[in-house]
């Protein structure tokens, strides 16, 4: 018994270092110098430090130019996570990840709204759309949202399989399990974690994601990286970023007709459950935060049972996902989830505490609500990549995150233009909840474009007397900024297609390609 | 793998026999023990067997040869009649090779003037005792153990295996047995056992863990022990044998009172504080890198976007002289670098004291043979201990980080505790949440705990993120147990007391250490003493808080005087004050206080009993229990800190 358990912990160590040591190899052949702190452990606290702030300061500095050069607009750049640089660059030795916000990854607004394809760093090098598709032909290639039904189109999206039928029965016992584990001793506790789980009528949006990627990626072969290492890091990216870029998968190699049931199955599900615990508790959190009265037609949990258990029941939901997410045994889905986790409190940091001038940059708005609400799916999606046994840096993780990225940012976007058209009891949420709380989202940002007196309202968080009742007038006049906000959408939910087709065809990602088109053209 | 299986079986209803007092002897020098004993409904049957019960005769096993615990000696001296028994039947089990110096410590242990009481024994019977009487139950099997019968020669075994260095395997099935029927006629040959049983599992762990007591035994018996040979020794198996890691660590067994105890007597061969073991000259260096690490990394200089989390961060970390009580950090950093003598010295490498054994006065022999090198001048190693080669090489870092994160993760939860409570003042400071709002203290909370779990999760060991997770579970369950219920009878109540006290308190401390036991790659023998320091001295910590609230003023100690009971709390003094004044007691109890007078009331009714002395006791024990644990690591002055450090704990005046 001692045996096996010391094993096991020998093996868990063992298991990243053996991945790193392939890197590590490598590495040495770039350059001896930088290996230095890696390979040399005596000296670790002194030269790897060293050797690894330079390394970041290097990266740093790369970045920065890359930025100055392609746009100029990066004047504002909000850091909501109180942070140090030095700090960040000096806790990220060689082997553990530099995860960079997916904002900086991937293209956040259109081209034609200054947008811009942000350069290749580690994370969101390999996109190249054909690489696993080799042999398997793809009937959907070249898809696009606008020609389907809803969306200016003729064809019918039912053509696709329906996503939540597919994964209706694997998510079952789900329902089950999850409130199996947030069953506690502490009735109250766990009647306030229940609470959501039972009267929630979302749909279990994020689970159904998960699912479904998990299926998508089991139909892909894990590539090496070993080519793209050797070729790559000294132009782009100098030494040592590379190190992670193609670690953090799982040991395991399913395929699709293995894959149910498997272990690499087990554990994407239970990921699926964390996401979930995650998005709950940031809501029972939320709902404290913005002394929301109702939250998807229940009444919200701290009305229910006071402020106390709110804030008792979201950490102890935290704390029951991290241990569970240690569970998984990866590590590098740890670190990936525990920075989701930090971006939703960052998200709400951002939206209490923008400066006024802020609050009227659509990148700002976006970038809130990536961190609200896009980090946890993309996180999720990128995790559900490397538990299947895709690398960090590798094609189709790549894809996953990007396409998590479009779809949050579709889904939040469309929220928000759901907020000004639908009724209240539509959408499970009082309407224009935003703007009492003082947000400014996509509608209104784009009438404050057109109508310029808006701006110092925006700015001024709608404070004072008839603020509101202007703001709606100047929105409902004007005859673009819904449809601005609308093709925003649009454009998001396209991009997350793009993504979706890189990978190889299978029900599961056509199932996908169905639910981004569900989300944007949702009426609650 | 029977046990395995009941394990797994046995649910989490626990129901409570005890705390139960009683008058042991004649005269005042053992006023009343208490017993706590739980009772897990199923898997009891591998939980107080095996582990707990051995585990008490080990710890006083261990106090009765370090010579400390004077009383205990005493108050076996009162039963003299069965200290014969003993010693004549302890002399022919153990073939003669016994000298008197087992008998001493056989006879001192507290067990044998406790028989259970009746009630006691009628309650446990059905389910535990009877099967636990049985000395072939299948309680007693391990996992993998094949049952060996009860060997007399088993003495002779263990000491030549120290010898010989072979690993031998435990047998606690019946040290426990004995231990639970302590009546028995096998009474002195069970002692025996249940001595040479700790000895065994030292064996098996000889390469790290230094065993001054059974080296103190070698001394004393250990010419006769020399002199006698055994051709079979046994061989070795997987036995774990520190199986109470598995378990809640609820296991408040057995805790005996002894008023007289002599305060501070250190155990043999730990140096006195001024000779270089002194905690905070020892973790001053760590602490001030640690401390700027958290000013670079937390609180930063220049973050103008968003500076009242900033605010509200730096606010704990800077208030008062000393940043606050930094007791976690300091903890794990001594605890790390104990280990790290403790594994360097087995390889002949690095600093480690030499013990002298005040007991006899002699030079431990023993000790002087495995640990040639000797310290520098004042006992300060200065230089940080090497990783070994088969550890991680960034320990020394990366326990850094966790000592960090158990910082992180406990000012997130005051942040909430605050919200929560409504408390005013913390530390002598206004609450976060009166300074920036409910709302920035729940997002600065949520802030830290997401840094704390990033910052975890790049150690790259997932036994750790899930041994520190729990810890915030842990701290939430301690508050709703604490907003939420008391247990129903009286002495329920303290042991649901002591429990939601692991639960605020200890786990955070237990964890931490556990946790840098696990980084280091350290085996289950190691892990399991630093988890048990850190969850003891965790506990102790806590009671002396209660009594502080008590006894200390506001300006003294930094926090409202009976804040506790102002906020309808009843801690261990006033659940002790209960058992001399039960109904007055009670009814202010079960209204929390509420009325008008209530909170006066209690106060006089607890000055008028021992409640104070009570817990002060308790916590003594617990720090006892802590040095216990941590005596299990190869002596180097930073073991010897962190037992100053738990003396401190109960030392403390605010």
């Amino acid at each position: 018994m001692v045996d096996a358990r010391q094993n096991r912990r020998i093996k868990n160590r063992a298991m990243m270092p053996a991945r790193f040591v392939l890197a590590a190899s490598v590495l040495a052949f770039g350059s001896m110098n930088g290996v230095e702190g890696f390979l040399s452990p005596q000296t670790h606290s002194n030269v790897a430090s060293q050797s690894s702030e330079r390394l970041m300061s290097t990266i740093v500095v790369h970045e920065t130019k890359e930025k100055a050069a392609s746009t100029e607009t990066e004047s504002f750049r909000p850091n909501p996570v109180v942070v140090s640089a030095e700090a960040e660059a000096l806790s990220h030795s060689a082997t553990t990840m530099k995860l960079t916000p997916s904002f900086d990854l991937f293209q956040m607004l259109p081209e034609d709204e200054d947008g811009h394809i942000p350069a290749p760093i580690g994370g969101n090098r390999q996109r190249d759309g054909t690489v696993l598709k080799v042999g398997t032909p793809d009937s959907l290639e070249g898809l696009k949202l606008t020609d389907y039904k809803g969306l200016g189109g003729k064809q019918k999206i039912e053509k696709l399989p329906d996503p939540f039928k597919m994964v209706e029965k694997e998510l079952k016992p789900f329902s089950d399990s999850i409130k199996e584990l947030v069953s506690t001793d502490q009735p109250v506790l766990s009647m306030a974690a229940k609470h959501f789980f039972e009267k929630r009528h979302g749909k279990r949006f994020r689970p159904t994601i998960v699912q479904l990627m998990a299926k998508a990626v089991a139909a892909a072969t894990p590539e090496d990286g070993v080519d793209q290492i050797t070729t790559d890091h000294a132009e782009t990216q100098g030494i040592g970023g590379m190190a992670w870029e193609w670690s953090g998968a799982s040991d395991v190699r399913v395929t699709p007709s293995n894959h149910q049931g498997s272990d690499v199955w087990r554990k994407q599900a239970q990921l699926g459950q964390i996401v979930e615990m995650i998005h709950v508790a940031s809501l029972i959190h939320d709902d404290v935060l913005d002394e929301a009265d109702t939250r998807r037609g229940g009444e919200a949990v701290h009305k229910l049972y006071s402020n106390k258990v709110a804030v008792l029941a979201g950490d102890y939901l935290l704390a029951r996902a991290s241990v569970l997410l240690a569970r998984l045994e990866n590590t590098a889905v740890v670190q990936i989830m525990a920075t989701a986790l930090e971006s939703l409190v960052a998200g709400e940091i951002m939206q209490l505490k923008s400066p006024p001038k802020a609050l009227l940059e659509m990148q700002s708005y976006l970038r809130k609500s990536y961190y609200k609400t896009a980090s946890l799916i993309c996180y999720a999606c990128r995790s559900t990549a490397l538990l299947g046994g895709h690398a960090y840096g590798s094609t189709v993780a790549t894809a996953c995150e990007e396409f998590g990225f479009h779809l949050g940012l579709a889904y939040q976007i469309q929220d928000d233009i759901l907020d000004f058209t639908a009724a209240a009891s539509v959408l499970g949420k009082p309407a224009l909840a935003d703007m009492d709380l003082g947000l400014s989202t996509a509608p209104i940002l784009y009438a404050a474009q057109e109508y310029p007196h808006l701006r110092p309202m925006v700015m001024r968080r709608f404070k004072d007397k008839g603020d509101k009742q202007t703001a709606l007038e100047a929105l409902y006049k004007s005859d673009t900024a819904m449809d601005k906000a609308t093709n925003l959408a649009k454009y998001h939910a396209q991009k997350a297609v793009d993504a979706l087709l890189r990978l190889p065809q299978s029900d599961s990602r056509d199932a996908l390609i169905r639910l981004t088109h569900l989300v944007i053209t949702r009426k609650k | 793998n029977q046990p395995q299986q009941q394990r797994q079986e046995g649910g989490n209803r626990r129901t409570v026999i005890g705390p139960v007092r009683r008058k042991t002897a004649p005269d005042d020098i053992y006023t009343h023990t208490y017993i706590y004993i739980f009772e897990e409904q199923q898997a009891s049957k591998t939980m107080f067997p095996s582990a707990a019960f051995s585990r008490t005769s080990a710890v006083a096993t261990r106090h009765a040869g370090r010579g400390r615990r004077s009383t205990i000696n005493v108050a076996s001296h009162q039963c003299k009649g069965r200290v014969a028994t003993a010693s004549a039947t302890a002399a022919s089990a153990t073939a003669g090779t016994a000298s008197s110096g087992v008998v001493r410590t056989l006879a001192s242990s507290p067990f044998p003037d406790l028989p259970l009481p009746g009630s006691i024994r009628e309650a446990v019977k059905s389910s535990v005792l009877e099967e636990a009487s049985k000395p072939n139950s299948s309680f007693w099997r391990g996992d993998d153990d094949q049952q060996q019968p009860q060997q007399p020669q088993q003495a002779r075994h263990h000491r030549q295996e120290r010898n010989t260095s072979v690993p031998v395997p435990p047998q606690e099935g019946d040290a426990a047995h004995d231990d639970s029927t302590s009546t028995s006629s096998r009474y002195a040959a069970g002692r025996t056992n249940a001595n040479d049983t700790i000895n065994g599992s030292h064996g098996s762990h000889k390469a790290t863990i230094n065993d001054p007591i059974a080296q103190d035994r070698q001394h004393v018996t250990g010419s006769s022990a020399a002199a006698t040979t055994d051709a079979n020794p046994p061989t070795t198996t997987n036995l774990d044998p520190h199986p109470l890691i598995h378990f809640d660590p609820l296991d408040e067994w057995y805790l005996d009172r002894s008023p007289t105890l002599p305060l501070h007597s250190l155990p043999a061969g730990v140096r006195p504080l001024a000779d270089g073991a002194d905690p905070f000259a020892l973790s001053k260096a760590d602490l001030d890198t640690l401390s700027a690490s958290i000013q670079r990394d937390l609180i930063g200089t220049d973050h103008a976007d968003h500076p009242v989390l900033a605010k509200a961060a730096a606010h704990f970390f800077e208030v008062g002289q000393d940043g606050g009580k930094k007791v976690r950090p300091m903890m794990v950093m001594l605890l790390s670098r104990a280990m790290a003598s403790a594994s360097n010295s087995c390889g002949g490498v690095d600093v480690v004291v030499d013990s002298v054994d005040n007991d006899t006065g002699s030079t431990n022999a023993a000790n002087m043979a495995t640990t040639p090198a000797a310290i520098s001048a004042n006992g300060i190693p200065q230089s940080q201990p090497r990783p070994q080669p088969w550890q991680r090489q960034d320990l020394p870092d990366a326990q850094r980080r966790l000592a960090e994160i158990s910082e992180m993760i406990h000012t997130a939860s005051l942040f909430h505790d605050d919200v929560i409570d409504g408390a005013d003042t913390r530390r002598g400071a206004p609450a976060v949440h009166r300074v920036f709002g409910n709302k920035m203290a729940i997002l600065a909370g949520d802030y830290l705990l997401a840094r704390a779990s990033i910052y975890l999760a790049r150690l790259r060991d997932v036994e750790v993120v899930e041994t520190m997770s729990t810890i915030i579970e842990h701290l939430v369950r301690g508050e709703v147990m604490q907003s939420h219920g008391t247990g129903d009878v009286y002495n329920e109540r303290v042991v649901y007391y002591l429990r939601k006290n692991f639960y605020k308190t200890g786990s955070l401390m237990a964890n931490s250490c556990k946790s840098a036991a696990l980084l280091g790659g350290y085996d289950d023998a190691v892990v399991n003493a630093a988890y048990c320091y850190g969850k003891h001295v965790g506990s102790a910590f806590q009671l002396v808080d209660d009594v502080l609230d008590f006894d200390g003023t506001s300006s003294t100690m930094g926090k409202a005087s009976l804040a506790d009971l102002n906020a309808g709390l009843a801690t261990a003094p006033v659940l002790f004050a209960a058992e001399h004044f039960p109904d007055e007691m009670d009814r202010l109890i079960d209204r929390k206080f509420g009325e008008i007078g209530d909170v006066n009331r209690a106060v006089e009714l607890v000055r008028q009993s021992d409640g104070i002395e009570r817990t002060k006791d308790l916590a003594h024990v617990y720090v006892e229990l802590a040095i216990d644990a941590v005596m299990e690591l190869e002596p180097s002055p930073y073991r010897d800190s962190l037992i100053h450090l738990a003396y401190k704990v109960i030392d403390r005046v605010r």
